[in-house]
């Protein structure tokens, strides 16, 4: 029975991200390029077609009777006869007492909170949700497991402990406490993020460069990612400088020692000398070089 | 002959079985061959070995055909015999050589194809960015973004879960993307 069910979860279709190269036509013609680089010739091509082809017309060498045997129905039958077996054999065996305690506070968070969701949509649902609302989560499965024994006489199984997690987590002032701080959490997020955010990049850029005076925040909310936030800056560096700095410096404070760090800094740099902020240039070239140093870039910034 | 041979032994396929069979398998090769070709040269078969491990897959092909069911991908199962005749061509190829090769292969392009200095560097680019990757999750990020294969194929090839197929590609797309831009931040590549 578990087998099985372990089994479906396994085949159930994950879906499927866009490729990177749908948006990205640049990309799409080097992962052609690659393709063409990597093919044979077409010497080659037919040099292997026509050895093969002689190969393709012999027939196919007979396997062992006990082979096909195997590889019959009765085979099979036999093979999953053993992997059934194995199974209740493993099942049988009660899991270390360890084991089971682990991280049964967390069940219901994991209930409630899709992995995907935007943080905007994780936070309204967070406040949509009654607090009492966890605690009848964490009661059904216990009053299942209740009627259960009741019906049955019996002591629940120790399996039936592993995977009804969430009964342990009887105490309603653990999920009460789980939610409060979630509700913390959002709130706190909700703060930190203005109501009408831009989910896309033009969007965000469009919203910097609207007013100047405006809080930054609102070019760089939690769904823009690192590698976008630059982009954007610089995509902005020619015709809007102001909104490309403020965008650079969104990015030093919330990626102070991310991945593109030296880029962000190389770009500020230069965007600075274009600007004939030389003071300013220097000083943070004189940051740059304390630290990253040794980079790859410090060449092209020495002029 | 091949009648003769039927009557001692009647699981032998009559003439026109055979005939079938072998067009059916050329036009395997004839969809798959770059498929293949490719596949084991990422693998880092040497360019001089690749025509031997393609036509040995081939050759396994022409053995296994009746094992392959219908349900399973054709580029799955090729990719998954790839594997095999790949790590086995070079187990032997480091026998035979003397001298070991530490890098690999540079980048060859055929006389053929008149490729641009420009679009040479850019493809030399890319190779370098996929180099980065470590190499599981270059794999599924290579069959996915350049061969479009989908996910359920691929797991179905490397015989691992979807799941780890997709957390491979999830993490190979990050480092990608974050590589991408750094190209692109700083320098007119692509």
């Amino acid at each position: 029975m578990k087998t099985r069910t372990t089994r479906t979860s396994r085949r159930k279709p994950v879906s499927e991200p866009a490729r990177l190269s749908q948006q990205d036509a640049a990309l799409e013609r080097a992962w052609l390029a690659l393709q063409d680089s990597q093919a044979p010739s077409s010497a080659e091509l037919e040099r292997m077609r026509q050895r093969l082809s002689i190969v393709f017309e012999s027939p196919a060498p007979q396997s062992g009777a006990l082979l096909r045997l195997a590889r019959g129905p009765a085979g099979k039958l036999l093979a999953s006869v053993v992997v059934v077996a194995s199974a209740i054999a493993v099942l049988r065996v009660p899991p270390p007492r360890a084991a089971r305690d682990v991280s049964m506070p967390e069940q219901p968070l994991v209930a409630a909170a899709p992995r995907e969701t935007s943080i905007s949509a994780i936070t309204s649902q967070v406040e949509q949700l009654p607090t009492p609302a966890p605690r009848e989560v964490v009661h059904v499965p216990a009053s299942e497991e209740a009627a259960h024994a009741a019906t049955h006489n019996v002591k629940p199984r120790r399996t039936d402990v592993h995977t009804h997690a969430a009964p342990r987590v009887t105490e309603p002032t653990l999920a009460r406490a789980a939610v409060e701080e979630r509700t913390a959490v959002a709130r706190a997020l909700r703060a930190e993020m203005p109501t009408d955010a831009a989910p896309s990049v033009p969007g965000a850029v469009a919203a910097t460069t609207r007013a100047a005076s405006e809080p930054l925040v609102n070019a760089a909310t939690p769904p823009l990612d690192e590698a976008t936030l630059l982009e954007g800056a610089r995509r902005l560096a020619a015709s809007d400088p102001d909104a490309s700095l403020r965008l650079l410096a969104e990015h030093k404070r919330r990626f102070r020692h991310g991945m593109l760090g030296p880029e962000r800094e190389v770009l500020a740099i230069e965007l600075l000398r274009s600007l004939s902020r030389k003071e300013e240039a220097s000083v943070r070239l004189q940051e740059f070089r304390r630290e990253y140093p040794g980079s790859v870039y410090s060449t092209r910034l020495r002029h | 002959m091949i009648a003769l041979r039927r009557f001692s032994n009647p699981t032998l396929p009559s003439a026109g079985e055979l005939e079938a069979r072998s067009q059916r398998l050329a036009k395997i090769f004839q969809e798959h061959a770059a498929f293949v070709w490719r596949s084991l040269r990422r693998m880092g078969i040497a360019p001089a070995d690749l025509e031997d491990a393609t036509q040995e897959v081939f050759i396994v092909v022409h053995k296994r055909l009746e094992q392959y069911e219908e349900r399973a991908s054709m580029r799955s199962w090729l990719y998954a015999i790839c594997m095999r005749v790949g790590s086995r061509q070079r187990r032997s190829a480091s026998r035979r050589r003397e001298e070991v090769v530490a890098e690999p292969p540079e980048l060859v392009v055929q006389p053929e194809q008149q490729v641009g200095v420009e679009q040479r560097e850019s493809l030399q680019q890319l190779h370098r960015m996929l180099e980065t990757l470590p190499e599981k999750q270059r794999t599924v990020f290579v069959l996915y973004e350049v061969e479009h294969m989908n996910i359920s194929e691929i797991a179905e090839a490397l015989g691992c879960p979807q799941q780890t197929a997709y957390a491979r590609l999830h993490k190979a797309r990050e480092r990608v993307r974050i590589e991408l831009s750094r190209a692109r931040l700083l320098g007119n590549f692509l």
